[in-house]
């Protein structure tokens, strides 16, 4: 427990910071109609660094908090980010894990993947009468900006994380300081 | 937390997102239960983000300084980006705006004794209250807005929403203090409408371009750019004769049934900084209009009350109109 406690509080570090980002920032910041999408974004920052249940849940609770803010069909934010989190968690503990190329390219995959159901979901709902134009129209434009927003988040989180390994001590192999190592040894 | 700290060993991410895709689909449904993005929506997700609504309203309001630090951004740069030929145009609009401005407050000034003279002051004396805006959606698929009143300042789901230059939308949350308005320009929003010239009625609904489009208008329908577009009434929701925007394209194929009709909106919300809420029914806005128009004992005598008793949809129809044309008629 003692182990997981540090990354915990960087994943509600996080979560924290991309609520405040979506209240407060987003809706100053739309370009041609189109609000960032922080909290998404924050959910597959949590997944390209954590396990599956703790990325799940952070996916599932950042999606409530949005749909609970927004008017559009609630439980939709909710949906999308619990499968985005676990899709993108799972498939990331390969050998691949870590790699920045390959997290950005992840991050580009989901948040198109993302955009794309949270525009199925509504146009099931009753809520998107225009599916075919909002593609065009509001998908397209949304998965662009979302994912310039989260390829520069990620970047930005992967050197404070490296920053933050390097004031900690030597490594091994995937990561984790060599105490914690030592200790689990 | 606790569930946060599991290890994969314990709970089974896969079990866990299966069960939580399940809640998120039991919410959904719920949703559309409630009557999902209709007004008339109600019951405990509605009543949740009302609650929400009043809880991140110190969010709203620090948004509402950066969008307005994020604005001023724009228009320096516009300002210094802007060359001596559009600065010059930019100064002849502003010379023919102060004469138009004259014209109008002399127009103002006659619409207000005539409207004295006839005791239409007092009929259009809509019930409403100023709101300021706190801030704008937070996501892209839903254009609405933040207000900073609430059921504590007498709102309620459905009031229709205006700024000076016409109507923007309607309420559709409402939490203590602040409430969520839906603008027109919402793919989800639908308000029925007259063409102000020609007369015919229409419904006009928004998309995710921020346009206007307006529907069910045949192809022997006169339309062109520039004709004013006007509330029609119909429906009970909106007042009749409020203005919303003009025609800026019209086109059809001659296999059409109707044509299609983009309109501009008058009213841009992110120019506004304060809006207006009616907080009286239309049926009441429309009853007073009457009894301001031809005495109560007329009324009465014709079986008008329904416009009023009821507040049903057909007395409101047929009652807002006498006022309006009376109004038109100046």
């Amino acid at each position: 427990m003692d182990q997981s406690q540090p990354r915990m509080s960087i994943v509600v570090f996080t979560a924290l910071i991309a609520i405040i980002l979506q209240l407060v920032v987003a809706p100053a910041i739309t370009l041609f109609g189109v609000v960032p999408n922080f909290i998404m974004v924050a959910a597959i920052i949590t997944a390209l660094r954590n396990g599956p249940v703790r990325s799940t849940v952070t996916g599932f609770l950042l999606g409530l908090f949005f749909d609970l803010c927004s008017l559009g069909p609630m439980g939709a934010m909710t949906l999308v980010l619990t499968i985005l989190s676990y899709a993108v968690s799972s498939l990331n503990r390969g050998g691949f894990a870590g790699n920045i190329i390959i997290d950005l390219f992840t991050m580009i995959a989901a948040v198109a993947l993302g955009e794309f159901l949270v525009s199925v979901i509504y146009a099931i709902a009753g809520a998107n009468p225009q599916f075919m134009l909002s593609l065009v129209q509001l998908v397209l434009p949304a998965i662009v900006y979302d994912s310039v927003i989260g390829c520069i988040l990620l970047i930005v989180f992967n050197e404070a994380q490296r920053g933050r390994k390097r004031r900690s001590g030597p490594t091994l192999g995937s990561g984790r300081s060599l105490s914690r190592k030592l200790n689990k040894l | 937390m606790a569930l946060l700290s599991q290890t994969p060993k314990k709970v089974t991410g896969g079990i866990l997102a299966i069960v939580l895709c399940v809640f998120s689909l039991g919410l959904i449904t719920l949703w559309s239960y409630e009557g999902g993005v209709s007004p008339e929506a109600s019951g405990i997700i509605h009543s949740a983000r009302g609650a929400i609504s009043t809880v991140v309203a110190p969010f709203n309001r620090a948004s509402s300084i950066v969008g307005q630090a994020t604005n001023a951004v724009g228009a320096a740069t516009d300002n210094f980006t802007a060359s001596p030929e559009s600065l010059r145009e930019l100064q002849a609009q502003n010379e023919e705006l102060a004469a138009l401005v004259i014209r109008l407050e002399e127009s103002r000034l006659e619409n207000e004794r005539l409207s004295e003279l006839l005791g239409l002051a007092q009929a259009y004396d809509l019930e409403a209250t100023a709101a300021r805006i706190l801030s704008t959606s937070i996501d892209s698929w839903n254009q609405t807005i933040t207000i900073d009143k609430g059921i504590e300042d007498g709102l309620a789901v459905g009031m229709p929403v205006m700024s000076p230059n016409g109507l923007i939308g309607q309420i559709e949350s409402v939490g203590r203090y602040n409430s969520e308005v839906r603008l027109l320009t919402d793919p989800n929003s639908g308000v029925a409408v007259i063409i102000q010239g020609s007369r015919n009625e229409g419904v006009l609904s928004g998309s995710h371009t921020r346009l206007l489009y307006l529907s069910y208008i045949s192809l022997d329908v006169p339309v062109s750019p520039g004709d004013a577009i006007v509330t029609s009434g119909a429906g009970g929701v909106y007042p009749k004769g409020i203005i919303i925007g003009e025609v800026t394209s019209v086109h059809y194929l001659p296999s059409d049934v109707f044509q299609t009709i983009v309109v501009k909106p008058t009213a841009k919300v992110k120019y506004y900084e304060e809006v207006l809420v009616l907080t009286g029914r239309p049926s009441e806005v429309t009853y007073n209009a009457l009894i301001a128009m031809h005495g109560e004992d007329y009324l009465n005598a014709n079986g008008a009350n329904g416009a009023n008793g009821n507040g049903n949809g057909n007395g409101n129809g047929n009652g807002s109109a006498a006022p309006a044309n009376g109004v038109g008629g100046h």
